[in-house]
């Protein structure tokens, strides 16, 4: 027999699959990420692997801008990160 | 037998009103716009004096009224707004029939005398009131006919009391267009200029069934205040139904399928669909930015396998085009019957048998945790997309 949790019903959903993560970032003059904190520890971005922008949903009240890049980081992992324009903000982009 | 009417006169306009109250006395009208059926579906008597019409083409009322407010239909508030009227109308009478939307009949007491009866039908339109804020008028008479007709012609929050036996005598002086009738049998009286209720009573029945066919018979009932049409009170039966939120809105018709299918699964394991199958099913879509859409579906024949329901669900979403993106569906199972007799197939019996082994593992885990299940499977929703994270979601593993 199955003990009642006693939870809450839910809608059910479609869960979002590789959601992108806050991120802490560095930038330099130009705006360009010059340091990110992952997991705690702060790394140097040895190189900008490349840089593109997406634009879209722009008829919808909060539409989507990001400008989306691909870093090198010392040790040589490369990740994708995005800054949100309209928000300011910096995300970690999985795929 | 005494029946009472409600109705509530533009009922769709009425909803509207009451949602945005700033629409009063504007004139106001419901139509669907392109890709839909581009046509009026209801309108404000303030549209109807100006010429608007329900099944004019939107451009011809734009045209003929230039500042119309017009309105995208709400399919899934008005279908709401329905029920709690009905509700609200089987909180004061037990017995209730829902006619067209916005109007309803009860049966009320017959040997209660004209007072009594007029004050069950003011009770009536009160609740009508308190329960979903709407006004009503009513009418009570000895048959749907009657009821209805009398509450049309009442004002709004009052209710008339047609007696026993003066039913034709209180069509008579009314006008033609009052009869519920054939559009093409309304043309007809025109021509021979019939324009009271009288003037059909005054006619023998030959002539009206030679005019007007197997119709002639019910006109003449009618134009005497006979009406034969039985009352059959609503069926509680039990629905099932489930709601699912859309990760992102989309238009995307694979995302939908996906959804629909993970709704289906849901539902056909909830215990009331034991040795149950499903005969209707209504889908209901949440659209952003307001409005919504709605279709019920009656299957060729009862189901109670997912892949056949999903298979008629895909047909019906595969090429629509609604006319915003989807952010909730609602999936409703009506007309639930008893299971028949299926022959199973015998080459997959171990399959099956592992199959439910599975599903009776994933429900002991999902009670569990509180209805959040355990296991997921990754699915493609729109693969194309240029933001990650909308290209691929998880869904329960149900299935």
């Amino acid at each position: 027999m199955v003990k009642d949790p006693g939870a809450a019903l839910r809608t059910h959903r479609l869960r979002p699959l590789a959601g992108p993560q806050p991120l802490r970032v560095e930038t330099d003059a130009h705006g360009c990420p010059r340091a990110i904190a992952i997991e705690g520890v702060v790394r140097k971005v040895t190189s900008a692997q490349d840089r593109w922008r997406i634009d879209d949903e722009w008829w919808r009240e909060t539409p989507v801008s990001r400008m989306y890049y691909q870093l090198q980081l010392e040790g040589d992992r490369v990740v994708t990160v995005y800054h949100d324009l309209p928000g300011g903000a910096w995300w970690l982009q999985r795929y | 037998m005494r029946l009472a009417c409600i109705t509530v006169p533009n009922f769709r306009i009425a909803l509207e009103r009451r949602r945005a109250p700033a629409l009063a006395g504007r004139p106001v009208a419901i139509g669907e716009p392109p890709p839909g059926a581009n046509q009026v579906i209801d309108c404000s008597p303030e549209a109807s004096a100006l010429g608007v019409r329900a099944g004019m083409p939107l451009r011809d009322a734009r045209t003929i009224v230039p500042d119309l407010v017009l309105l995208p239909p709400d399919p899934v508030y008005y279908g709401r707004s329905a029920d709690a009227l009905l509700d609200a109308i089987e909180g004061a009478e037990p017995y209730v029939e829902p006619g067209d939307p916005g109007t309803a009949f009860a049966a009320i007491d017959p040997h209660a005398d004209g007072a009594a009866q007029a004050d069950a039908a003011a009770r009536l339109v009160c609740s009508v009131r308190d329960g979903s804020g709407v006004e009503a008028s009513a009418g009570v008479g000895g048959s749907k006919f009657i009821a209805w007709i009398a509450a049309t012609v009442s004002a709004p929050g009052e209710a008339i009391v047609v007696p026993t036996g003066r039913e034709q005598e209180f069509v008579a002086p009314l006008s033609t267009s009052f009869l519920p009738v054939s559009y093409e049998a309304h043309h007809k009286f025109a021509l021979y200029s019939l324009q009271t209720i009288d003037d059909i009573a005054a006619l023998p029945i030959g002539p009206l069934q030679a005019q007007f066919g197997a119709e002639g018979r019910r006109i003449w009932s009618l134009a005497r205040g006979i009406d034969t049409c039985p009352f059959r009170p609503r069926d509680r039966a039990t629905q099932v139904s489930g709601t699912m939120q859309m990760p992102a809105p989309t238009v995307n018709s694979g995302a939908l399928i996906i959804a629909a299918r993970q709704l289906s699964g849901r539902l056909l394991q909830q215990p009331a669909m034991r040795y149950r199958q499903v005969r209707q099913v209504r889908l209901r879509l949440v659209l952003l930015d307001s409005g919504s859409w709605e279709r019920t579906l009656t299957l060729r024949e009862p189901l109670s396998d997912e892949a056949g329901i999903v298979f008629v669900l895909k047909k019906l979403l595969e090429p629509l085009q609604l006319a915003g993106p989807v952010e909730e569906m609602t999936l409703e199972f009506l007309g639930l019957a008893s299971e028949t007799g299926k022959q199973r197939s015998l080459l997959f019996a171990e399959q099956a048998r592992r199959r439910a082994q599975l599903l009776a593992a994933l429900r002991q885990l999902k009670t569990r945790f509180g209805g959040e299940s355990q296991v997921a499977r990754v699915v493609e929703v729109e693969p194309w997309s240029r933001i990650p994270e909308r290209r691929y979601a998880l869904i329960d593993y149900d299935l």
